[in-house]
Formats: C-alpha cells, structure tokens, sequence
C-alpha cells in the first residue's frame, strides 16, 4: 500500500527537496506552504505522515495540529521540524511524534529517519 | 608700861634738831653740851628718849616723822628690870644706855657725839637720797614720755603700713585671680578659682552656676567635675538685681546637695555667647555663693565679687569659645577623618598637607607627594587636575588596579592663597565594572536574539538550498558524475553548509545559556573561529587541534566568548606585523587540558604583565576595546576551575593559555 505524506513548510525549497527525496523512495507526497493550505489537504484526504514546519506564516505549525480534529490526529504522524532554536521549548511529544531540527545535515539520511518514525508509530497504533 | 606712858606735864621738846622724849632737863644735865651737836637746817636730829618717860604712842608718832633718826633710850637709873628692857629692844634703839652703865662720861660722851654724827650721816644720806629719788622720778617721767611717744608714733606706722599692704596684697590676689582665670581652661577651673579666692576673705562653702533656663540648670562643681542637674524653681527670679538668701533655693539646694545650705547669694551674668553646650551655661546666669558670711559683712562679700565678676564672665566667655573652636574643630576633624571617601589637601606641587584615614590607607608608601603614596609613581598620574591646571572637575584615574574617580576642588584660603586643592578619590572599580559587565550583558542579550533571528531566517533557505543539491546530487550521480556541474553543486553544497555552521556557531557564541555542563574543548574552538574570519583575513592561522575530544567542564558559550576573545586579541596586536600568525593549539596533559593562542606580535611589556588582567586596563584606543576583556576571560575560565595566563615566547609575541582540569567521559 503507497504510504501517502504531507509537507508543509513555508520554504519552497525544503518543501520540494524533501518531497521528491520521499518520492524517490515510493511515497506519494502532498506539498503545502502554509498551514491553512496543510489543513485543506488534511480535509480532503488521509495521510500517513506530516513533516510540519512549527515557525510558518499565518498558522504556526503546533496550532495547525491543535486544530486538527481528534479522530485525524489519531491516525497521523506528525514530525516537527524547525530551524528556530527556540522551538524545542514546547512539548512536542503531546503534539507530535518526533522533532528534527532544521539544518538537516543529509536530506536522504532524514527521510530514512522519518520513515522510522512513521513505522514506529503505525505498529503503535491499530 | 605705866611708867613708859607719857605725863603730860613733861612735853616733848625739841632742840637744835634733836628730840627729846622725856625729863628735857635731866637729859641736858646728863649731857650739858647738847646744843653743840646742833644741826642747822634739819630739825631732824636723834630722837632721845628716857626709858623712865617713854611714851609708847608718842614715841612711834616720831619715829615715823623720823624714821632715819638714830634712836636712842636714856635711863639714868640703873639697871632697868627685865621687861623693860625686853619692851625697849623691840625698838630696836641705835643705842641705850643707862645710868649704871655710864660710870665712864667720855665713854658717854663719845657716845653722844657718835650719836651725833650717826645722825648727821644719816641726814645726808637721806638728803641724798631724796635728791637721787627726784632725779629718778624725773627720768623716769621723760622716759615715760618719750615712751609713750615711740609708741604711739611706731603705732602709727603700723597701722599705715598695714593698711597699705592690704591694699598690695588686695592687689596682688586679684592679680593673682585674673591670671589663674586666664590659665583656666574650663569652666570648673573657673568656679575653683573664684571659689577659692572668696575662701581668702569671706567665709564661703560653695560657688556654682545655675542657669536661668526653663527648668534651671544647675552647673555645680564636685570635686573637680561640673555636674549638672536640673532644678525647679517656683518663680523666675528678677535679672536686674542681686539676690539675698532666696530661701526657696536655699532648701531647694539642701534638698539636692543633701546638707544643710547656708544663706545664698545670687549674682547674675550675663554671657556674651550664647550657643547651646551639653556642659556650659547659657546666655543668662546666676552665680551662686552660699556663705555663712554675717548679715553686715554680706554688701563687703558682694562687692568683692562684682570686683571679680568681669574677669570671671569675661574668661566663662572665652571658655565658651575655646569650648565652641574645639567643637567645631573637632566636628571638622571627626568628619574629614571618618568620611569614607579619601580626601587629601595637596599644593601645587603635589605635597600632601592632610589627608583623611581613608586616604591613607590608599596607599602603601607613606611619602609626601600623593602620586607617590597613592600610584607608586615617580611622576604625577596622567589626567591630573593639578597638572592640567583644571580644577572643580571630576576627572578618572587609575592605580593600583583600581578605578578612582578623582573631584578636584581648588581652595582659595586666606593667607594660604592659592594653588591647594582638596581631593576626593572614589574607587569605582566595582561600580565601573558592573557598568561595563551590564552593558555586556545587554549586547550579548540583543546579539542573541538579532542572531537567533537572523538563524531562523537564513537557515529555511540555506537548509533548502542543501537539501535540494543534495536531492540534484542524488539524481545526477549516475549520469553526469565527475562532470564540472556536479562539481559546481559540490561547491555551492559546501557553501551552505558552511553559512549554516557559521550561523549555528553565533548562536551558541552568543547563546544566553550559562549552563555548566561536560563540553568539547576543540568543537567550541573550531565553532569560534568561523566568526573572526574577517578580523584573521590576512593573517596566517595555524591551527593545531588534537584528534582525541578533549572533554572539559564548564558552559560551551561562555568559553566560546573566551576563545573568541584571545584570538581577536592577538588579530588587533597584529595590525603592524610583517607575517602575522597566530597559532592555536591544544594540549592534553595526565590531568589537564590546555589551549594556547599564540601570535608573533610585539607581546606584552614586562612592566604591564600584572596589570593585563585587571578589568579597564587597555592599550587599545577608546573605540577599540573596553579593556575589560581578558578581565571577562579570567572570570569565566576561574568560573570553570581553570587558569589563564600567558608566556613571553624567546621568539617574541605573546602566547596565553587557559588551562582546566581535565574531565574524562565515562
């Protein structure tokens, strides 16, 4: 089964870098500059994974999951990833499954990473 | 006795002198030649009496009127019987004789004559002696006179010279009592005097003041202490005039001294000073002389004291003011002494007159000049008002390690004239220090959140920028691999990395995190030294790190800043050097780690190497540095149990090290 996941993060660059190294491992890959474009995607369809920038235009990351509704969050994985050293400060673990600050010292090295998390998680959760 | 007692018909008669007691006739006939022995001019002649006739009360009649006449007892009887002859020797007769004894005329005879002459002898010598009497009573009278004269002149001198030395001697003692008032240096002393010289004349117990206050003061002297205690008089008593025995004072004074008090006398006085003193009178005063002086002699005792009275205020007075000077000298001096500044008075020439103990204390050698005892210096300090004739300013100065804030004030003093000036050094070091560390702090603070900022916003793209070579290099690897553009996205790969290294490396350079915790010695170098790029950009780095972690305990930031600081040091004391190097290196030891920062600038003169250390010590000009930056260094590395300091390299420059113990991960 194709694992489907979402990008959401204001800098184009690590938006389509990110989402074609997921392609390139079989994933099928939404992008999203924002957080309300996020939770539109969100809306319409399932995922398996959000990489979610928290520092964003707009709706901040951590408020775009807040906003999601429980049934959804139940069934998403949510990765934080900053490049603000002050994002550590909230707790991410309730939000999310794992934070990965942003720069990432290997793209292909990260997305492996990422698909652990995402793993870990599916076999927590029925 | 009947025949002794005398007949009347036999009188007494007198002849020539001599006094017949008796039968005159038969005494003649006894002796017919008689008016022979007649004595002209004396009818005092022998008394002759017939024992037969005598006449007891007759006979003592003359022999009174004839006391130095012989005495002679006739009888022409015979032998008188016993008792008479006991009663005639009574009178003691110059001679007797009786008839039956002078058988022999001559012998009568011669006897008569003798009689006679005895008498005559007598005579004279009774004259004489009269005349001698007279003469003694007339002597005796002129020396009484003259006497009496001697006397009575020598009386006069007396009395004159008496006089006239009590008058010396009056003169004398209040001389003498002006001068012990003006030797007095207290007002106990005062009253002592007047005591005493009253004690002289009149019969005084005690002397003392009361102040005419709301209540009274009472000054009294005990010993030779001037108590004072307060009393309550009913009535305020009238100032113009003196007062005799006030009873109510009287048993007021009985009640404090505890004895029976004599009679008082009050005279007031009025102070020409009138400044409030714990121990001296006010402004209006009574002297108090209890006396038991008699009611006739008090107006004397009066008028010897107002005779006294002006000297006494007028040397009260100056007590006053001597009390007042030392006071105000006093309170002068306790301020200058105690004030915690130091305070100095020094001439033109940089002579210290007087300094305070704070001042003192400054300084380690007691010389005169302040910029010897304050600096240790040969020459006066640089910036001195003095030197640069600028005064009434507040200048900056530094010795001993120290930060002074020197006011310059200058004196114009009267007689003195000018060029004093009174100086007060501040030691601000501290105050300066907190100052310079707040404004730090401060600059770290806006530096940490520019450069968190700055962060964020840089590393979203450079973080894309990356990851999309990354992703090219990924796709391009099987077909155009050693190409010149692959190469190229190497390149521009690198780049990114190294701007995100540098950012990361700011940040924590400039983090507000103090944190103490295990760190790596050659990560925070090598994270430090991306920053002074800039400053080293012609400078050759020579950079030596070992391969093993060196592991050392303490806050990752704070040591950044350390680093940070000694090589941007040495990239400043490099400006004008041919080739400059520095050269950095670490060391690990069995139980310590250090790092050296080494350059071949011109180094540290020998002369400044104790002063480096010191926060504000700067050779740098005033945009260039605060000077407080190895101070800053020092502290941090001491924070860490560390040490710095630094060598003098035989090949020249300067060479710091910063050691710290070494921590070993487990």
């Amino acid at each position: 089964m194709i694992k489907r996941a979402l990008i959401v993060d204001d800098e184009l660059l690590i938006r389509r870098a990110l989402g074609k190294a997921f392609r390139a491992r079989g994933w099928e890959v939404s992008e999203a500059g924002s957080a309300e474009e996020a939770l539109k995607e969100l809306a319409e369809r399932t995922f398996d994974l959000c990489v979610v920038d928290v520092i964003m235009p707009g709706l901040s990351g951590i408020e775009m999951v807040r906003t999601l509704p429980i049934t959804v969050r139940q069934k998403l994985c949510v990765v934080f990833i900053s490049a603000f050293p002050g994002s550590t400060d909230f707790d991410f673990n309730h939000w999310g499954q794992a934070f990965i600050a942003k720069p990432f010292e290997d793209l292909f090295e990260t997305v492996r990473e990422l698909e652990t998390v995402e793993h870990e998680f599916r076999s927590k959760t029925p | 006795m009947s025949q002794l007692s005398r007949s009347p018909e036999k009188p007494i008669q007198i002849y020539n002198g001599w006094v017949l007691l008796g039968d005159i006739e038969q005494i003649k006939n006894r002796f017919p030649g008689l008016s022979t022995f007649e004595v002209s001019g004396s009818n005092r002649g022998p008394v002759v009496v017939q024992v037969n006739q005598l006449d007891e009360d007759l006979l003592s009649q003359y022999l009174l009127s004839h006391v130095d006449s012989p005495l002679v007892f006739w009888w022409g009887g015979d032998a008188l019987e016993v008792s008479n002859r006991n009663l005639i020797n009574r009178w003691h007769p110059d001679f007797l004789f009786f008839g039956t004894e002078c058988k022999d005329e001559d012998r009568e005879k011669r006897q008569w004559i003798e009689i006679a002459s005895l008498s005559l002898k007598r005579k004279l010598r009774e004259e004489q002696r009269s005349q001698l009497v007279q003469q003694y009573r007339l002597q005796e009278e002129l020396a009484t006179h003259l006497e009496a004269l001697v006397t009575e002149r020598t009386e006069h001198l007396q009395s004159a010279k008496l006089l006239e030395d009590t008058q010396v001697q009056n003169i004398q003692r209040f001389i003498r009592f002006v001068q012990d008032l003006a030797e007095s240096i207290s007002i106990e002393q005062i009253v002592q005097r007047l005591r005493l010289d009253l004690r002289q004349s009149f019969e005084v117990n005690d002397v003392f003041l009361i102040e005419d206050s709301e209540p009274f003061k009472l000054h009294r002297l005990v010993g030779a202490d001037l108590v004072s205690e307060t009393i309550s008089l009913s009535s305020a008593l009238d100032r113009h005039g003196i007062h005799f025995h006030d009873v109510e004072l009287q048993k007021l004074m009985a009640e404090k001294f505890g004895r029976p008090f004599a009679k008082t006398t009050l005279i007031p006085i009025h102070f020409l000073n009138h400044r409030s003193y714990d121990r001296g009178p006010q402004e209006f005063t009574w002297l108090v002389i209890e006396s038991t002086v008699k009611e006739e002699l008090l107006t004397d005792l009066v008028d010897y004291c107002l005779e006294r009275l002006e000297p006494f205020r007028s040397s009260l007075d100056r007590v006053l003011i001597e009390m007042e000077l030392e006071n105000s000298a006093q309170l002068w001096e306790t301020s200058f002494t105690h004030f915690t500044d130091a305070l100095a008075m020094i001439d033109r020439n940089f002579n210290v007159l007087i300094g305070n103990k704070a001042y003192y204390s400054l300084g380690s050698q007691q010389t005169k000049k302040c910029f010897q005892h304050l600096a240790g210096r040969d020459q006066p300090c640089i910036g001195c008002p003095i030197l640069n004739h600028s005064v009434g300013v507040m200048t900056s100065l530094n010795f001993n390690n120290k930060n002074f804030e020197l006011t310059s004030a200058k004196l114009t003093m009267g007689g003195l004239g000018e060029g004093y000036f009174i100086h007060r050094y501040r030691d601000i070091t501290e105050e300066r220090l907190m100052a310079a560390r707040m404004i730090q702090t401060e600059k770290w603070g806006a530096l940490g959140k520019l450069s968190n900022h700055v962060a964020h916003e840089l590393n979203n793209p450079l973080t894309g920028i990356k990851m999309s070579i990354q992703m090219m290099q990924q796709n391009f690897k099987s077909e155009i691999t050693k190409s010149q553009f692959f190469d190229d996205l190497v390149e521009v790969e690198k780049a990114a990395t190294r701007s995100l290294s540098l950012i990361a490396g700011l940040r924590n350079f400039v983090s507000g995190e103090t944190k103490m915790t295990l760190f790596s010695l050659d990560e925070v170098i090598q994270g430090t030294i991306p920053l002074l790029k800039t400053a080293m950009r012609s400078i050759r780095l020579d950079i030596e790190l070992s391969q093993t972690n060196k592991i050392v305990w303490g806050n990752p930031h704070l040591f950044g800043q350390v680093v940070f600081n000694l090589i941007h040091n040495s990239t400043q004391a490099l400006k004008n050097t041919v080739k400059p190097t520095i050269k950095i290196n670490t060391q690990e030891r069995s139980d310590d780690v250090i790092l050296w920062v080494a350059d071949n600038g011109p180094g540290i003169p020998s002369e400044l190497e104790s002063k480096i250390f010191e926060p504000f010590f700067t050779t740098k000009k005033a945009d260039e540095g605060t000077g407080i930056g190895l101070s800053l260094c020092r502290q941090i590395v001491t924070k860490f149990g560390g040490e710095i300091g630094f060598l003098r390299p035989s090949e020249g420059g300067a060479s710091f090290w910063v050691r710290f113990p070494r921590q070993d991960l487990q």
